[in-house]
């Protein structure tokens, strides 16, 4: 627990970071709408894209590695990525709806969404099939992986 | 304060000092997390229009690749004579 807690200091530091960050900035608003909210659905669709896009290509990468997967692992790790998928639809959804009402309903519709994807992909230990395994194109996906993990967790943030 | 921690994060060399205080394992988590960050936020200055296009269309680049990744697990389900995962509808 000890070896934990300069990770969850280290990912409060980095969530300051974002919350606090400077946004594209985005002129020609009409005067109804809060510039604030409309930063943070720009933002969450760049993040939904590269969760969507990462997903796409570690999906190719498992299914490419079939041969080096135990069987169990295998159709768990797919099960995973699909459910992955399923919440990011889900979540495109909500996004297209509200362009221009990023508030606390949505937020906390995409965090209820996002929060299990989290949640599966950790289960499926993706992180310690590729670092394990003796395949130079599995291990490569270790980068991928992270990217995905990073996009789920900047997507959070930015519905918190 | 979050914007000197984002400046530090996205200047590689102070974000490797960072990692090392902590442990090696988290050079490339926040390596990689700043470098996302600088993606979604320092997009400079776009319309509103330009916001809304560029927005959409990234719903529905997402939209297609979950799709995909769908399609392609329940083709390798069905292999294994397991049930389809359900694509939800896009709307």
């Amino acid at each position: 627990m000890r070896n934990l807690l300069p990770f969850v200091l280290l990912i409060a530091l980095v969530m300051a970071g974002i919350a606090g960050c400077p946004k594209t900035r985005i002129t020609d608003i009409p005067p109804n709408i809060a510039e604030k909210q409309l930063q943070t659905w720009y933002a969450a669709t760049g993040a939904v894209k590269t969760i969507a896009q990462t997903t796409n290509g570690l999906t190719d990468a498992v299914i490419a590695a079939h041969t080096l997967i135990p069987d169990d692992d295998y159709q768990k790790i797919l099960l995973a990525l699909g459910k992955a998928a399923q919440a990011g639809i889900h979540v495109d959804s909500i996004l297209k709806k509200v362009p221009n009402n990023f508030g606390k309903e949505t937020k906390e519709q995409i965090l209820a969404e996002i929060q299990p994807v989290i949640v599966e992909i950790q289960k499926a230990d993706l992180e310690g099939l590729f670092s394990k395994s003796q395949s130079p194109e599995l291990q490569a996906e270790l980068s991928v992986l992270k990217t995905l993990t990073e996009a789920a967790w900047l997507l959070s943030s930015l519905a918190q | 304060m979050g914007i000197n921690i984002l400046k530090m994060l996205n200047e590689a060399n102070h974000a490797l000092v960072l990692a090392t205080d902590v442990g090696g394992i988290l050079v490339p988590i926040i390596k990689g997390a700043a470098t996302l960050i600088k993606e979604v936020s320092e997009g400079g200055a776009i319309t509103y229009t330009v916001a809304l296009k560029t927005g959409n269309q990234n719903l529905s680049d997402a939209d297609a690749a979950f799709t995909d990744v769908i399609n392609k697990v329940n083709a390798e389900r069905a292999k294994a004579n397991l049930p389809p995962l359900q694509t939800p509808a896009a709307d």
